[in-house]
């Protein structure tokens, strides 16, 4: 198994604190990674270093195989944690911005999703609830056929009926050999979702190993061990 | 479908396949759905399914053919070994919780002849 | 690129529809008043100029925010996640706020010369045409130079701290190091001609902003919006970070 993205000695500061300190770990194509930790703890910095919407003070990122520039922008399909898509747009409009700017844009799936997430497509995208606006971030994510998907706090703000549409989404619409990177702190929703773990703690990986690995090995939920790992931290 | 979350899940997926196939639910023979599908069926990852799927092969409880899909073995001993497995671990999980309630040997066999007769 | 450009226009559209609604307003006042009383002729023409000159400088304005306040707003971060390359982003925003700015300038010289004819409808010629290209430079510049200032402003961390404050002072220098390093060098040269702007039958523009008679500014001024162009597209790829808790 090939690695999709490959993090060494990654570090980053803002005003002087750090943020980010020494980052290292992989992720293999195929896998669903959960990028967890409490609020504060770095992980969308994280994210929007890999995005090159922050730069880092240290370190290399690799995405298959080359060094992060603009090619490998167009292989990583991001879900901000906010909205950023301009006030003036419909959804409509967005499916449309995406199906020009990112040449791997599945119109077909977007039309999927747009229906199993209960999406209406000719409403303005700040006329609908936070929780409405994530699922369409979601939507306009899953939509392309990426090698990795980030996704920051996905669930946030979303219903039990649209969590469980958006993981139903997870589990069967991405391809074998993308993979998920899912930034949360809801670690109940991603118990059965996740391959992988990586937790993050204020700049530090406190623990990076499967989930069946903790369930076989530690004899605990992925949410037990989560909490165990960071009331020590 | 409702999982332990402290125990792996491929082992659970396992066993729930593994009970089906006892129960008669999935005949011997019987095709079995694409990982995929039964992924989105029991709520998991692929990964994780296709885990379960490829310890399953190896037991031999279910085999796959290149092009055609999955089935559920014809081996009528493979499955009598299934059956009898299960019933092992109910068994020696069921004495050991009436032992700890405080029973011995004897007053175990007379409650179950009682509970049987009835 | 003309995806992205297409896409430029339609957010420039959304956002500022009113100024080219005005416009016509303003073209329809103006036409009105040939066709009124002397009372109602001038009042019409008053209407007209002074919507006019609002929307002109309206136009202006919305230009320059083409150029560079994008960048201050969250859909920044959708336009930075596309895969395109930096210089191609800035170029469509460039190309844009020329054309605006061109359509501000025809705008305003189209509707004086109405004016100045009592409202009949006559186009404009290529005389008056003459000094547009000039002002559109001009405009285009201080336009480039904003926006290259607020890029390399959140390009380095001490000037990253005050944006507002740092962006104002680096495009002043810039602005104000450009214009007199022209007029110095052309008064060396002895070809410098203050601009000068008549406002007889038509508003006319003449001097130093004369594209086809004076070659220096020209090209230094396209040769200063490439460099900017160019420094931008550098920085915004490699070291342009924008925290939103800032």
């Amino acid at each position: 198994m090939s690695n999709i993205l490959t993090v060494k000695g990654l570090s980053k500061r803002f005003f002087g604190s750090p943020v980010l300190e020494d980052l290292e770990f992989s992720i293999e194509s195929g896998r669903v990674v959960g990028l967890m930790g409490p609020n504060g703890a770095g992980k969308t910095t994280l994210i929007k270093i890999l995005m090159q919407l922050y730069r880092p003070d240290r370190g290399e990122i690799t995405v298959s195989g080359k060094p992060a520039g603009i090619a490998s922008k167009g292989l990583l399909s991001y879900m901000p944690d906010t909205n950023f898509l301009p006030s003036w747009m419909r959804v409509r409009d967005a499916i449309h911005y995406y199906s020009d700017l990112f040449v791997d844009f599945d119109a077909e799936r977007s039309r999927e999703l747009c229906e199993s997430l209960h999406l209406a497509r000719d409403k303005k995208v700040t006329s609908l609830s936070k929780g409405t606006i994530k699922r369409v971030l979601v939507m306009l994510a899953l939509s392309r056929r990426a090698a990795l998907y980030l996704l920051d706090e996905p669930f946030a703000g979303i219903d039990p009926l649209g969590t469980e549409q958006v993981i139903k989404t997870l589990l069967t619409g991405v391809r074998e050999d993308s993979s998920v990177l899912i930034a949360t702190h809801q670690v109940k929703n991603i118990e059965t979702v996740v391959d992988d773990l990586l937790f993050l703690n204020f700049g530090h990986i406190l623990l990076c190993d499967s989930a069946e690995n903790i369930r076989e090995f530690r004899g605990q939920s992925v949410e037990a061990c989560y909490l165990e790992v960071f009331s020590h931290a | 479908m409702n999982f332990n979350p402290t125990i792996p899940i491929y082992l659970q997926i396992m066993d729930q396949i593994k009970r089906d196939i006892v129960t008669g639910i999935l005949a011997k023979g019987d095709r079995i759905d694409s990982v995929r599908s039964l992924s989105e069926k029991f709520g998991v990852n692929l990964n994780t399914m296709q885990r379960a799927c490829s310890e399953l092969e190896r037991q031999q409880v279910i085999h796959t053919q290149r092009g055609v899909g999955s089935f559920v073995t014809e081996d009528v001993d493979t499955i009598a070994g299934l059956k009898e497995e299960m019933t092992k671990v109910m068994i020696s999980e069921f004495i050991k919780g009436m032992k700890s309630l405080g029973y011995n040997d004897q007053e175990i066999l007379e409650i179950i002849r009682k509970a049987v007769e009835l | 690129m003309l995806k992205k450009l297409k896409w430029d226009t339609l957010d420039y559209i959304h956002r500022n529809y009113l100024i080219p609604l005005g416009m016509v307003v303003s073209f329809v006042f103006a036409l009105i008043s040939a066709k009124s009383g002397s009372f109602m002729a001038s009042l019409f023409t008053d209407l007209s100029a002074g919507l006019a000159f609002i929307l002109f400088a309206a136009g202006l304005v919305s230009a320059l925010n083409t150029s560079y306040r994008w960048l201050t707003r969250k859909s920044h971060l959708l336009e930075l996640a596309t895969p395109l390359p930096a210089w191609m982003i800035l170029l469509s925003k460039i190309v844009l706020a020329a054309v605006v700015n061109l359509a501000a300038c025809l705008f305003i010289l189209q509707l004086s010369v109405i004016w100045g004819n009592s409202g009949r409808l006559i186009l404009l010629n290529i005389q008056n045409l003459k000094g547009v290209p000039g002002m559109v430079l001009l405009l285009l510049m201080i336009d480039c130079t904003v926006m290259f200032a607020y890029i390399v402003t959140m390009s380095f961390k001490r000037l990253r701290k005050s944006p507002a404050l740092s962006t104002s002072i680096l495009a002043a220098i810039l602005l104000i190091g450009i214009i007199t390093f022209c007029a110095l060098y052309m008064s060396a040269r002895g070809t410098l001609i203050l601009p000068s702007i008549s406002t007889q039958n038509v508003l006319s523009v003449s001097g130093s902003l004369l594209v086809f008679s004076i070659v220096f500014p020209t090209l230094f001024a396209l040769a200063t919006i490439l460099l900017e162009l160019l420094g931008s597209s550098i920085l915004l790829g490699k070291s342009f970070e924008k925290d939103e808790t800032y």
